[in-house]
């Protein structure tokens, strides 16, 4: 993408080119705002869709926005107690039960009450505080994807973006 | 395909053995639900894909984006999260020497066991066809 300024050596001439490279500079900026702009609204579709199709067994409360962040800034927004399990994974599970014996001296495993007759290594999966039913949860790295994804087609939406 | 899961996981899992003693840490390259013992620790490859700007006519694959996700579980009454980020210094020298670039580290709640303490962090690199990591 090139951009040819012709001028001769008088005043008129000059004056043109000076309000040519003006009227250029305005529209260079119109267009990074509008790339980085395409850029987010892009991503935000593609980070929405990705964690509304993740695997999540806990109440899916994410909600994707576009922030702008400063000039030709703009930020991908997911906000929602589930965001980091569902981007990171649900984590890991005792395989052997608490640490601390209880009061009685009798060692405790996780979900282990009443009488030792807990569900926490059941593979029909388990519930956690708060009453939610859970398999657990693999990272599902939308957010990784899509900033990967966004680099990949740089290229062709800044020749879009520019070249309309 | 570029394949250096190998060398990385060897790298960090020596390293945190020789620190810790093999007995006292459990390190493993795939996700476990139920970790035999604590402190834990997760080195998994989550990506590897073609660098696409690496591409020639001869070779799709001359470089390889890759990234790895760590994660940290601790679960001592006191001085978890102390634990976790000794163990997190230590992985992100380990990541920093072999060249990559780390580009997430934050706590992250561990859902399934609110009282075990988890440190999150993913490394990222292009890695040539001769297993020459490269900073992104």
């Amino acid at each position: 993408m090139s951009k040819v300024i012709s001028l001769t050596l008088d005043s008129a001439s000059i004056d043109a080119a000076i309000a040519e490279l003006k009227s250029y500079n305005a529209w260079v900026k119109t267009k990074a705002d509008e790339l980085a702009r395409r850029l987010a609204d892009m991503g935000a579709v593609n980070v929405s869709l990705g964690y509304s199709r993740a695997v999540y067994t806990g109440l899916n409360d994410i909600s994707v926005t576009v922030e702008q962040r400063g000039v030709n800034s703009y930020a991908i927004v997911a906000n929602g107690e589930a965001v980091l399990f569902v981007e990171f994974g649900a984590g890991v599970t005792y395989g052997y039960g608490h640490p601390e014996p209880s009061v009685e001296g009798v060692p405790m495993g996780p979900g282990t009450y009443p009488n030792g007759k807990g569900h926490w290594d059941d593979p029909r999966g388990w519930w956690i505080p708060g009453g939610e039913h859970t398999y657990g949860n693999p990272p599902s790295m939308t957010m990784y994807l899509t900033a990967k994804d966004l680099r990949n087609q740089l290229e062709s939406i800044a020749q879009e973006v520019f070249s309309s | 395909m570029i394949d250096i899961e190998n060398q990385v996981f060897t790298t960090v899992a020596t390293a945190l053995r020789n620190e810790y003693g093999a007995s006292n840490i459990y390190v493993a390259g795939e996700y476990v639900s139920q970790p035999p013992k604590f402190p834990a620790v997760l080195i998994v490859e989550m990506d590897n894909t073609v660098h696409l700007r690496g591409r020639d006519s001869a070779n799709i694959e001359n470089f390889s984006n890759v990234m790895y996700q760590v994660d940290v579980f601790s679960n001592k009454n006191t001085g978890k999260k102390v634990q976790a980020k000794a163990i997190i210094t230590l992985i992100d020298d380990q990541f920093a020497q072999m060249g990559f670039t780390r580009t997430f580290l934050n706590p992250v709640q561990n859902m399934n066991d609110a009282t075990i303490y988890r440190m999150t962090a993913r490394y990222q690199a292009v890695v040539g066809k001769d297993q020459t990591i490269y900073r992104r």
